[in-house]
C-alpha cells in the first residue's frame, strides 16, 4: 500500500471481530506478567511501501483499501531468488474453502512448488483449528511453520511461543526487515498483532482493517424504501414489513453478530471504553449495552430473525431473498454473493443513530488473522530460508508472486478476460482450497479487486462513509495476563446469558447478575491490566450521546 | 467421547461373544473335560483343583491368541491413555510435557466444586440421563419384539434395515433432519403458519429439550440397539413356545412368560453397561443445539469439559471434570451390579463368593 502508517491509534484496532468474541478475540496474550509492557517497547519493523504498484483508486491512512478496477497490465516482481533451498518445508494451516486436491494430483500446487524451489508440504486443517493446533503442540512434533490465530481462542500464547517457537526480533525489528521487501510493506498496524512479550514472532497475516457490516439484499428491501434506515425503530418496522410468515425473514439467525451491529447504532464502544481518567470500561458494563439488549430482544420477539439458529445455507438464502440481511466480515463481502446470484450486489448498511440524540459508531476490525511463527531453531540459515518463503507468500496484489500463490499459471489455472482474472475449469478445482490455506498463512495487505469494476467502486465509496464514524478497539495489540488465561471462558459465559436474554429466556436482571460474576471472576482485573499498559496516544472514547 | 446409548453398549459388547447368555459363555469343551465349572465353584469346591497353568495353556492357547488384538486395542486406546488423567492434578498446558507440568494436588477439583456451572452441567446430565434411560431403553426391546413377531422374512429384513440405518448418520445430519421437520422454518411449522396457526417451538424450547434429545436419540440409535435383543430372542428355545402354544397360551402370554424372561439376562446386562456410561449423555448433539436452547439447558458434563478445557484453555480443569464423571460412573456400575446380584442375575461380572 502506498501510504505511510505510523501512528499507533490507527493501528490499534478492534480486537473484536465481533463483540461476540469480545475479550476472547483479544485474549491471545502472554501469561507472563509484564509481557504487555515489554510489547509496547519493541521496535516494530520499518514500513516501506512496494514501489511500482499502480492502484486505480488510492487507499488512505485510516485503512481505506487500494482499489484495482481491472487486472494490472504489468506485474511487479518482488523477489530475485527461489526461497526454498532445503528441499521440503512443512506447514500447518487451515482452509475455509472446499479442501484442495492433494499435491500429487494438483498442478497448481506443483507449479507453486516449482516456483518456490522446493516442496511446500502443507497440512490443511478443515474443521476446528484450535483443536488440531493443541494436539500438534502436545505431540511435540511441530511443522516448520504453524499459523497462530490469536482471535480463535488459543489461550496462554506467551508461554507457548517462548517454549516452542523462534524469536524473530533480531531479524525483523527496525530496518532489518528491509531485506524482505514484501514483509517491509506490511503496515505497523498489522505487525502489532505479531508482537508478544516484547518480541516479534512471525509475519502478520493482514485481513481487512474494516469490521463487520450488515449486508442487505436490495431486491427485498426496495419494497420498504431501502435497507438504510434513520433510527432503530424504523429499522425494526422495516424488518416487520419485509417478513412474510413462514416464507421470508428479515435477518440471519446468528445473534452475536446482529447484536454487534445493533450496538453500533446505540454507540457502544469497540470492546472497551477509555474514560477521561484513563481507566477502561467494558462495553458490557455500559448503559448503551443494556439499551441494545432491550432492542435486540424486541427485534427477536418481532420474529425478524430466521427461526432456526443452526443455519448452514445462510448465503444461499440471502442470495435468493429468503433472508433479507446478514452480517459480513467486512464491506468487501458485498460482492461475494454474486457467486450464488450473479445479479446480486449487496447493500452495505452504514451505521445510523438509533435515536435522535445518539452518536452512531462503526467498529474497525482486528486487521489481521494472526501470524505464522517458526518452529524453535537456532539455525540462522533455516530462519532466513523460512523468512524468504514467507516474504514470497506475502507478496501483495499486483505482483508476479501474488499471481503464483493466488491464481496459478496464466492460460492453465486462470485467464485474463476483458481485463479481468477468471479461473479456468481446472483452476476452479485446484486453486480455491489451497489459495485459502495459503492466504491464512501469509498475505500482503489487502486491496479491493472484483471482476466487476462497479462493485469495487461501490465498496470503495461505502468504505469512505464507514470511516467517518470508525472507532478502533483501544486494546489492540495489548495483552492482559488474566484475559489470556481466563478471558475466553468468562466472556463465553456472559455472552451465553446475553443470547438467552435476546431470545427472551432470561431477563435483563439476569444479565446484570451475570455481569457481576464476570467482574468478580476476573473482569475487573482484566480492565485494570489493560488500563495499566494503555498507551498514551489511545484517545478517550467519544461520548455515545449527543450533548 | 463416545455416545452412550444401548446401541454403543451393544457395539462394545460385540467385541466379545455377546450373543449368548453369560452363563453359557464358558467353552463347552471345558465341561466335557470335567473342568471345574463356575457352577461347581458355587457349590463350594476349592479353586486349587483347577488344572495346572501349563496344561490350561496348552489346551486353550488358540483362545489366547484370538484375544491378543482385542487386548492390544484396549491397552493402547483405553488403558495407556488413562494415565493422561494425571493432568487433572497438574497445571497442564499443551506445549508442556506431562512430566514438566507443575503439580497442584487437588486444586483443580476445589475450583471445580466452587464453579456453579459445573453443578449446572451435573444437574442437566443427571436429568437427561434419567429421561433418556426411561424413554430410550425400552424402545429397542419393543422394536425387537415387533421384528420378532413379523412372519415374512422379507418384511422383517426391510424393517430391520430401515430402523437401524440412522445409526450411521452423523449427529450433524440427524439434527439437520430434525430441523427440517420440526424447526421454526421446518416442514411442520411452515404448514401451521400457512394455515394461520402459530408456530410451535419444538427445537428452541429449553423446558422440552430433554424430550427432544431423547426423541433424536431414539430415532438415531434405537434400531441399532435392537440388534442385540434380536440375538437374545433367537437363542430362546423354540420348543418352549411350542409347548406353551400346545398348552393354549396366546401370543401375549407367550411373550410375557417366555420371551421376556428369556431376554432378562441380556436386558439386565445392557442396563448395567448403560448405567456405567449414563453420564455420557452425548456431546455433538448438545454442542449443535446449544445456541437454539441456550447453555443453561444444554450444558452437560462433556460440553463443560470441552468449553473449560479445550476452548477455555484450562485443560487440567477439563480433565478434572472428566475424571469426576468417570468416578461417578464407576460407582453407578458397581451399585447396579450389586442390585443385579441381589435379583439373582449375573450382571457384568460375578461376585467371587458366588
Amino acid at each position: 500500500m502506498s501510504f505511510e502508517v505510523g501512528r499507533r491509534q490507527l493501528l490499534a484496532a478492534g480486537g473484536a471481530a465481533a463483540v461476540a468474541v469480545g475479550a476472547a478475540a483479544c485474549g491471545g496474550g502472554s501469561s507472563q506478567s509484564g509481557g504487555a509492557k515489554k510489547s509496547a517497547e519493541v521496535e516494530l519493523p520499518t514500513y516501506k511501501a512496494l514501489a511500482g504498484l499502480t492502484p486505480d483508486l488510492k487507499g488512505n491512512e485510516q485503512g481505506l483499501h487500494n482499489v484495482y478496477l481491472n487486472a494490472p497490465k504489468k506485474l511487479v516482481r518482488t523477489t530475485d531468488k527461489k526461497p526454498i533451498t532445503s528441499g521440503t518445508i512443512k506447514a500447518l494451516t487451515q482452509t475455509f474453502a472446499t479442501p484442495p486436491p492433494p499435491m500429487k494430483s494438483n498442478p497448481f500446487w506443483q507449479n507453486l512448488n516449482k516456483q518456490l524451489g522446493g516442496t511446500l508440504d502443507m497440512q490443511v486443517v478443515i474443521d476446528s483449528y484450535p483443536d488440531k493446533f493443541a494436539t500438534i503442540l502436545a505431540s511435540g512434533d511441530l511443522p516448520d511453520l504453524m499459523w497462530v490465530p490469536p482471535n480463535q481462542g488459543i489461550p496462554n500464547i506467551g508461554l507457548m511461543l517462548e517454549s516452542q517457537f523462534t524469536d524473530l526480533t533480531e531479524y525483523l525489528s527496525g530496518d532489518k526487515v528491509l531485506e524482505w521487501k514484501n514483509l517491509a510493506a506490511l503496515t505497523p498496524s498489522s505487525w502489532r498483532t505479531a508482537v508478544v512479550n516484547g518480541k516479534i514472532w512471525g509475519a502478520p497475516i493482514p485481513s481487512t482493517p474494516f469490521g463487520q457490516v450488515y449486508l442487505g439484499n436490495p431486491d427485498v428491501w426496495k419494497d420498504v424504501d431501502g435497507f438504510q434506515s434513520n433510527s432503530a425503530e424504523e429499522f425494526l418496522e422495516k424488518c416487520k414489513d419485509v417478513s412474510i410468515k413462514g416464507k421470508r425473514w428479515a435477518l440471519e439467525p446468528f445473534l452475536p453478530n446482529a447484536f454487534h451491529m445493533f450496538g453500533e447504532w446505540f454507540g457502544l464502544p469497540n470492546g472497551y471504553r477509555v474514560n477521561k481518567d484513563r481507566t477502561l470500561t467494558a462495553a458490557t458494563q455500559t448503559d448503551e449495552y443494556l439499551e441494545t439488549l432491550e432492542y435486540a430482544r424486541k427485534v427477536f420477539k418481532a420474529g425478524a430473525f430466521y427461526p432456526d439458529l443452526n443455519l448452514a445455507e445462510t448465503s444461499q438464502y440471502f442470495a435468493n431473498g429468503t433472508i433479507a440481511a446478514l452480517v459480513s466480515v467486512g464491506p468487501r463481502g458485498a460482492s461475494e454473493y454474486r457467486h450464488y446470484n450473479k445479479d446480486l450486489l449487496a447493500d452495505i448498511l452504514i451505521p445510523f443513530a438509533a435515536d435522535k440524540d445518539r452518536n452512531p459508531v462503526y467498529d474497525m476490525g482486528y486487521g489481521t488473522v494472526g501470524f505464522t511463527p517458526l518452529k524453535k531453531t537456532d539455525d540462522e540459515k533455516k530462519i532466513r530460508e523460512l523468512l524468504d518463503l514467507i516474504n514470497y507468500l506475502s507478496a501483495p496484489f499486483g505482483t508476479e508472486e501474488y499471481m503464483t500463490v493466488n491464481w496459478g499459471r496464466e492460460g492453465k489455472d486462470y485467464e485474463v478476460k476483458d481485463g479481468n482474472y477468471t479461473l479456468t475449469k481446472s483452476g476452479d478445482t485446484n486453486v480455491p482450497g489451497l489459495q485459502s490455506a495459503l492466504q491464512i498463512m501469509a498475505a500482503g495487505e489487502g486491496v479491493i479487486y472484483n471482476p466487476i469494476a462497479d462493485d469495487s467502486e461501490y465498496i470503495y465509496e461505502q468504505e469512505k462513509k464507514l470511516l467517518e464514524n470508525a472507532q478502533q478497539s483501544p486494546i489492540k495489540g495489548l495483552y492482559s495476563d488474566t484475559a489470556s488465561s481466563k478471558g475466553t471462558e468468562l466472556s463465553t459465559r456472559l455472552s451465553d446469558v446475553r443470547d438467552d436474554v435476546i431470545q427472551g429466556r432470561k431477563t435483563i436482571d439476569d444479565f446484570t447478575k451475570a455481569l457481576k460474576q464476570w467482574e468478580e471472576g476476573g473482569g475487573k482485573k482484566i480492565l485494570e491490566e489493560y488500563a495499566e499498559v494503555l498507551p498514551e496516544d489511545v484517545p478517550v472514547t467519544k461520548d455515545p450521546k449527543k450533548k | 467421547m463416545t455416545q452412550t446409548t444401548p446401541a454403543i453398549a451393544a457395539e462394545e459388547e460385540a467385541m466379545s461373544p455377546p450373543l449368548e447368555r453369560p452363563r453359557d459363555r464358558k467353552p463347552s469343551r471345558r465341561t466335557a473335560n470335567g473342568d471345574p465349572s463356575r457352577r461347581d465353584r458355587k457349590g463350594g469346591r476349592p479353586r486349587k483343583t483347577r488344572d495346572p497353568f501349563g496344561v490350561r495353556l496348552r489346551r486353550d492357547w488358540q483362545m489366547l491368541v484370538l484375544m491378543i488384538p482385542g487386548a492390544l486395542r484396549l491397552l493402547l486406546f483405553f488403558y495407556i491413555p488413562i494415565f493422561g488423567n494425571v493432568i487433572a492434578f497438574q497445571d497442564y498446558q499443551p506445549y508442556l510435557k506431562i512430566t514438566e507440568a507443575p503439580y497442584v494436588a487437588m486444586q483443580n477439583f476445589i475450583d471445580l466444586f466452587n464453579d456453579s456451572r459445573f453443578f449446572l452441567a451435573l444437574k442437566n446430565t443427571l436429568i437427561l440421563a434419567v429421561i433418556q434411560l426411561v424413554l430410550f431403553f425400552p424402545v429397542p426391546i419393543v422394536l425387537a419384539l415387533v421384528v420378532d413377531s413379523m412372519v415374512t422374512p422379507r418384511l422383517r429384513k426391510a424393517f430391520q434395515s430401515i430402523v437401524y440405518l440412522p445409526h450411521f448418520l452423523s449427529w450433524v445430519l440427524v439434527i439437520a433432519l430434525f430441523q427440517q421437520m420440526l424447526g421454526g422454518a421446518g416442514f411442520i411449522n411452515k404448514f401451521l403458519l400457512s394455515h394461520g396457526m402459530d408456530a410451535i417451538p419444538f427445537m428452541t424450547n429449553p423446558s422440552t429439550f430433554p424430550l427432544l434429545v431423547s426423541l433424536e436419540s431414539v430415532w438415531k440409535d434405537a434400531g441399532w440397539g435392537m440388534i442385540i435383543f434380536l440375538a437374545a430372542l433367537a437363542s430362546i428355545d423354540a420348543s418352549l413356545y411350542e409347548s406353551a402354544a400346545a398348552d393354549g397360551a396366546g401370543r401375549f402370554r407367550r411373550a410375557w412368560h417366555i420371551t421376556l424372561p428369556g431376554m432378562r439376562p441380556v436386558i439386565v446386562l445392557l442396563l448395567i453397561l448403560n448405567l456405567g456410561s449414563i453420564l455420557t449423555v452425548g456431546f455433538e448433539q448438545f454442542i449443535l443445539q446449544r445456541d437454539a436452547v441456550g447453555a443453561d439447558a444444554s450444558e452437560v458434563l462433556d460440553t463443560y469439559a470441552y468449553y473449560t478445557g479445550v476452548i477455555g484453555g484450562d485443560w487440567s480443569m477439563g480433565a478434572a471434570a472428566g475424571l469426576a464423571k468417570g468416578v461417578v460412573g464407576t460407582i453407578l456400575v458397581l451399585m447396579a451390579n450389586k442390585v443385579a446380584h441381589m435379583l439373582g442375575e449375573d450382571g457384568i461380572y460375578r461376585g467371587s463368593e458366588r
